[in-house]
């Protein structure tokens, strides 16, 4: 009797200690993964990308950008929400609160748009005057 | 031998190594992805090239454009903005840019980000960049053409 309560005793605690570590495990890679694949970092790389292609450009040129997959189910949505382009900012929103600002030095009128390049991708179209 | 007691100090200390990787494994994680994306050293090629592109075309240096231009129609001239309104700059301008060649200099934007920048991209420290070309003067000689171009803004990049 006395061993098999032992038994049991060690087998309950070796499986209260597995389910805590995969619970650490678990709350761990979601951290990390919200934190790389996370809206502020986007929006920082996405309006960094955009200000420095448009500081490249030179008047009278159409640049289509594949800007991942920010602009995808956003056929509904107009651009400016998402992606704005005001003076020489460009603002990144993925989300109501927040958003990235980033400036350009390149003194040119910039028209933004959605276009769908491929099969269910869709592109940044940027027509610079 | 106490072997309960010994299981009990073990299963702890291997709780205890398991939270000091996973709390480093965070803080690698938090702190290199909170750093912002450094692009100075990109921008102020651009620019620095922009600015080429103002002053030569084919290897010619437009020396009446170079006589003309000064400090404050040069962001004019060379289709350059340098006004940037995000809140941290509190209105100071990010940029630099000096042009020297044939005895003239001329230089746009807040010339302390001149003096104090390096060319790879350091915390606190305006980036800039350097270049030195030989063009074609009106006479058809070859002139030295210097550019240095410079671009603060640390608080989005470092």
């Amino acid at each position: 009797m006395g061993l098999m309560k032992r038994k049991g005793n060690i087998l309950t605690g070796n499986v209260i200690y597995i389910v805590i570590v995969i619970l650490f495990m678990a709350v761990l890679f979601i951290f990390v993964g919200r934190l790389s694949s996370g809206g502020a970092l986007l929006e920082e790389k996405t309006a960094k990308k955009v200000a420095l292609v448009i500081d490249s450009a030179r008047p009278q040129t159409q640049v289509f950008l594949y800007v991942g997959d920010i602009l995808e189910n956003r056929e509904d949505v107009e651009i400016k929400e998402v992606i704005d382009i005001e003076g020489n900012i460009v603002t990144v929103r993925l989300s109501e609160k927040g958003g990235y600002s980033y400036g350009f030095f390149n003194d040119v009128e910039v028209e933004e748009e959605i276009v769908e390049l491929e099969e269910g991708r869709n592109y940044l179209k940027l027509v610079i005057r | 031998m106490n072997r309960k007691g010994d299981e009990r100090v073990l299963s702890l200390y291997w709780f205890v190594i398991f939270i000091i990787i996973a709390a480093a494994v965070t803080g690698g994680t938090y702190l290199f992805f909170s750093h912002p994306i450094d692009v100075r050293e990109v921008e102020v090629s651009m620019l620095a090239d922009r600015v080429i592109d103002c002053f030569v075309e084919r290897g010619r240096l437009n020396e009446e454009l170079l006589g003309e231009i000064s400090s404050e129609n040069f962001e004019e001239r060379c289709g350059l903005v340098f006004g940037d309104s995000f809140e941290g700059y509190k209105g100071d301008v990010q940029y630099y840019v000096e042009v020297s060649s044939l005895g003239n200099v001329v230089g746009a934007g807040d010339d302390r980000w001149k003096s104090i920048c390096t060319e790879e991209a350091e915390p606190n420290v305006p980036t800039c960049a350097r270049r030195r070309l030989m063009v074609l003067n009106e006479a058809g000689d070859f002139a030295v053409f210097d550019v240095l171009s410079s671009v603060r803004k640390v608080e989005q990049n470092a």
